[in-house]
């Protein structure tokens, strides 16, 4: 009796203290747009007493009754204060009002601005989303996974390329989540550019390490974008005209202050302009397209319900050919609030990912990935010191390796291919506490326990050492095939050394289900999904980390050095010669074997003033150890030793800046030939050691001249002016080995570069 | 006017977007120790021929090292073996045992104290049942010539797998940087395998005399990689790696049965 009593009275959340201290909770919110911010800091003057506004803009403190004075401060805007008298239980919505130019030292003062050493949060980078539109990128397109890949840790997988690696860890191993749902390919025309528009997106947070039990399912990293939910207060827009691609966003309210809604665009069109000067035909398409959309109602105080979709496609095809392949997520949440300290989200999710071609409307081939889920997560505030987190959530995935048909016409010669369709269950429970222990140490502790269910109806086939079916075996719909259960702790600590500095460590073991069975380390649409199965075990890492945390120049300095070692069990290769795509046995031809990563991160940011920026570097290795490719540790694709990311932002006048990018790496580990031999007349490549090159080092400096337009009552515009690769210089993308064409009988090796300078200019407006 | 503006815009995003180059470069690659290197012949009708030479550096411009003092044995399915005689640049031959169709042969090399052994088996000749020259089935501009193709039919026994290799020469030269392969797993309808093939340019009245190899299903596989070992390694895709022969480890090649159909064509 006495514990179903104390369930019931934290799940309510409250009940649990003595009457002298009452909770001060509400939402924080921009007062121009309405639009909820996340992350905001809220504590209690002069005391040790405070949070953050979560994923939704909620916050709660329970503070002693009496007078306080509650303060709230978020990056770019000024600093809210206010005196109140808490003899109850209040409801305290703050709205924040927009920093400008002239208020930039209120802005500066009034910020809590050591967020970064209060949290326990580890391997955590927060991107400001305003600050993307300063960075030169490839087009001039602002890109977020670009940008990304600018922080320390996170590397390209190419150039030009917005597929990332995160600490050493291969693609498929990055979550990528679009209003809690699940990205599976994040980029249009081969990598070029990211799938996620800028202009709709209101917050993105990186997680390499201190992943909260929160999420799961990914070995690498987490990256959670969330969605701008709309100007509840008046309509606005804003868009911008490129050289690839058109953009425009429209937002506002549906019911002021209740009800909004955001729609956002974008469009290239490098087929529109070839077309109508001429250099294509009619009959060619070439472009990609995203559309996000989304509208939220608040019920009363305590409900509030959000409605988001994002569809994007890439379509190339000429004449009778054609192939296009793109993303569909859906995501239904309702936010409620059992009382002050009691938040819940209830979220239905729905995400796919296909990828198709069609040839005279008789050859069609498709494959792809879908998802239907719901999550159930509570935040209970428990007290000043403990604030709980709890959850579940279960994912139904649907896989379509592929489908080959070819019509009962003149390509009917070639044999239907169908690959079996894969079912399974992903499922996840997790509890949480962080918890403050005294003025200096704090910690989040937690885990997570995850499931996952092979499920029928399917075949599953033994086979023996020559990758030959020896038996199979059927399993009927809803049957279990195979099951796999693993226990996931999580630890983040913070040890505050003093004003200025701190010390963090992590802990985190992560098992991911699903693998990318991919031909290349670029990313391509063709690359298939598949999941974990009898004889293919799900990836498990352990991740370990620490970091010393300084801030300088009164916080507007923040330095961090990281060190982290990952080993990982269950990674997986091929076998030489296997085909990836329509290979019904290709589990037969998969090779498991251990991993380790390890390395240092330095990071400087300078975060105010005229000029700011930052310098990152990352230090590291990445090996995998597996028997049939080779007896001792190998560096994988992804091994890069050196990293560096220089951003710095200048401005000139109030309406002039000037931003600049200079990254360099050392290349990513390649297999190139060690000899040569003839066989039936031609000439064939012999490899020794896997990986055992380098690609040359790559560096590029990118420019941004960015010229506000004269404010002329509510619209305003801006150009920028970008050049890509200022000096021109011609970094390797693939380099090849062949019979010289000069010198018949000789063997050369080529380089083969994909840009040289590209300039580009962009009108963007707001109104 | 405005079409001169659109068509300079799109130039120069052409020009500066798309501004990928390729260029030779130099770089130093490891050196390894040369390993053996096999490629065998048992076609039909044939005598057993074996060269056995060693790879080389891959810059390096010297013929590769040939092995002369190897001993080389052929067996055939009833046990019958013979030694193949050393006849010069790194050439084994045998001088009585010809290739039958269904013979299941064994090739064995010796050489200081290494042995290698590999097994192949000689299908039937194919037969061609047609071949025909098609215009390529879309792209180009409305009125533009389009591309032909030749498509090779060739007769499929429905009892068992049917793979072919097959080589192209044109005016007597070789045509075609890799392997071409042909299987019923991919294309067949009913009773025929069929393969399709871009023709060269060419000029009417010019021969393309087509050579066609019936070869088994592991052969099909060694023939599927080394072509791409022949591409050369593409540094940022697959990782390369070496085809595994059919003589074991360490050596590469391979030691192949086949049985071949010859024709001539004259191009239209």
């Amino acid at each position: 009796m006495k514990i179903r009593i104390l369930i019931v009275l934290l799940l309510s959340g409250s009940g649990l203290f003595a009457q002298n201290r009452y909770t001060v909770s509400g939402g924080v919110s921009d007062a121009s747009s309405g639009e909820n911010l996340v992350g905001a800091t809220v504590y209690v003057a002069e005391t040790t007493l405070g949070g953050f506004s979560n994923s939704y803009g909620f916050y709660s403190l329970t503070v002693p009754k009496g007078r306080q004075v509650i303060v709230c401060s978020y990056i770019g805007y000024e600093g809210f204060r206010k005196e109140i008298n808490l003899d109850e239980d209040m409801r305290l919505n703050i709205r924040l009002t927009p920093g400008s130019t002239e208020l930039e030292e209120v802005i500066v003062h009034a910020e809590r601005a050591d967020r970064k050493l209060s949290t326990v949060e580890i391997g955590v980078e927060r991107l400001d989303v305003a600050s993307i539109t300063k960075i030169p990128v490839l087009l001039g397109e602002k890109d977020v996974l670009k940008t990304l890949q600018l922080m320390p840790g996170i590397s390209t997988i190419s150039e030009g390329s917005s597929g990332f690696s995160v600490r050493g860890g291969s693609m498929d191993q990055n979550l990528i989540l679009l209003d809690e749902a699940p990205v599976y390919s994040a980029s249009h025309l081969m990598g070029f550019f990211s799938v996620f528009n800028a202009d709709a997106i209101k917050d993105v947070s990186v997680y390499k390490g201190g992943i909260p039990a929160t999420y799961g399912g990914r070995a690498a990293s987490v990256v959670d974008i969330q969605m701008k939910d709309g100007n509840n207060q008046h309509f606005s827009g804003s868009g911008g005209i490129g050289l690839i691609s058109s953009r425009l966003t429209i937002e506002g309210p549906i019911v002021k202050d209740k009800s909004s809604f955001i729609l956002s665009g974008r469009r290239s069109y490098a087929d529109l302009m070839a077309r109508a000067s001429g250099q294509l035909t009619e009959n060619v398409t070439l472009y990609f397209y995203d559309l996000n959309a989304k509208i939220n109602y608040r019920v009363n105080e305590n409900n509030r319900i959000f409605l988001s979709g994002y569809f994007g496609k890439d379509d190339f095809g000429f004449e009778d050919f054609g192939t296009d392949w793109g993303n569909g997520t859906g995501t239904l949440r309702w936010n409620h609030l059992f009382s002050p300290r009691l938040f819940s989200n209830t979220t239905l999710l729905y995400s796919k990912f296909d990828y198709g071609f069609n040839l005279q409307d008789e050859v069609k081939m498709s494959s792809g990935i879908e998802d239907f889920s719901f999550k159930e997560d509570f935040t209970s505030f428990l007290s000043p010191d403990h604030t709980l987190k709890f959850g579940l959530n279960s994912t139904w995935h649907i896989f379509n390796p592929g489908e080959l048909l070819t019509g009962d016409g003149e390509f009917a010669i070639i044999e239907d291919i169908i690959m079996e369709k894969k079912q399974s269950l992903e499922s996840g429970i997790y509890l949480s506490n962080e918890s403050k222990f005294g003025k200096r140490f704090s910690a989040e502790y937690g885990l997570r326990l995850s499931m996952f269910n092979q499920m029928g109806e399917g075949w599953d086939f033994s086979y023996d050492e020559e990758n030959r079916r020896i038996d199979s075996t059927w399993y009927g719909r809803g049957e279990v095939m195979q099951t796999y259960v693993s226990l996931e702790p999580r630890l983040s600590m913070n040890y505050r050394l003093g004003e200025r500095s701190s010390v963090k460590a992590s802990f985190n073991r992560i098992t991911q289900y699903l693998h990318l069975l991919s031909n290349s380390t670029s990313g391509q649409p063709t690359d298939t999904w598949v999941p974990s199965t009898t004889h293919v075990e799900p990836v498990t890492v352990n991740q370990v980390s620490a970091g010393y945390y300084r801030n300088f120049l009164d916080n507007n300095l923040e330095f961090s050095v990281e060190a982290y070692y990952k080993q990982m069990h269950h990674v997986t290769d091929y076998e030489d010669g296997t085909y990836v795509m329509f290979n019904e046995d290709i589990e037969a031809s998969i090779l498991e074997g251990d991993g380790r990563s390890y390395g240092f991160e330095f990071y400087l940011k300078k975060k105010y003033g005229s000029l700011t920026g930052w310098i990152s570097y990352t230090l590291a290795r990445t090996e995998n150890l597996i028997e049939e490719i080779s007896p001792d540790w190998y560096p994988t694709t992804y091994d890069k030793t050196h990293d560096v990311a220089i951003v710095v932002s200048y401005d000139l006048t109030r309406r002039l800046s000037l931003s600049g990018t200079w990254v360099y790496y050392t290349g990513n580990a390649v297999t190139f030939p060690s000899g040569k031999y003839e066989f039936d007349g031609y000439l064939a490549s012999y490899y020794t050691e896997r990986n055992g090159y380098r690609m040359p080092d790559y560096h590029r400096l990118d420019l941004n001249l960015h010229l506000a337009g004269k404010e002329r009552s509510r619209f305003k515009s801006s150009w920028d002016f970008s050049v890509y690769n200022t000096y021109n210089r011609y970094n390797a993308y693939i380099i090849s080995f062949r019979e010289s064409k000069t010198n018949p009988g000789s063997t050369e090796a080529v380089k083969l570069s994909l840009f040289g300078i590209v300039p580009s200019i962009t009108w963007n407006f707001e109104f | 006017m405005k079409n001169k503006y659109i068509t300079g815009l799109f130039a120069l995003l052409l020009l500066l977007t798309i501004s990928s180059c390729e260029e030779v470069i130099d770089i130093d690659l490891n050196s390894s120790s040369p390993v053996v290197v096999a490629e065998g012949y048992m076609d039909k009708d044939s005598l057993c021929t074996m060269k056995l030479t060693y790879t080389t550096g891959y810059f390096q411009r010297e013929d590769a090292a040939l092995i002369e003092d190897a001993t080389m044995t052929i067996t055939d399915e009833t046990g019958t073996s013979e030694i193949l005689h050393y006849i010069g640049k790194g050439i084994y031959r045998g001088a009585s045992m010809r290739g039958k169709v269904n013979g299941h042969y064994t090739a064995t090399i010796r050489m200081d104290d290494q042995v290698f052994s590999g097994i192949s088996n000689l299908m039937p000749v194919p037969v061609i049942d047609s071949i025909n020259y098609e215009d390529f089935p879309f792209g180009g501009h409305p009125g533009a010539e389009l591309p032909q193709m030749l498509v090779i039919s060739m007769k499929r026994d429905p009892a068992r797998e049917n793979h072919f290799m097959l080589k192209f020469r044109h005016n007597g030269e070789p045509v075609g940087s890799s392997l071409d392969l042909a299987t019923d797993s991919y294309s067949s309808s009913g009773d025929v395998v069929q393969y399709t093939t871009f023709l060269m340019e060419h000029e009417s009245g010019d021969t393309l005399s087509v050579e066609i190899y019936a070869i088994d299903a592991d052969l099909l596989r060694y023939y599927s990689q080394i072509n791409e070992a022949i591409s050369g390694g593409m540094g940022m895709s697959t990782t390369p790696y070496n085809p595994a022969s059919n003589l074991g480890d360490d050596i590469l090649g391979y030691f192949m049965a086949r049985s071949r159909s010859d024709t001539i064509l004259i191009l239209p």
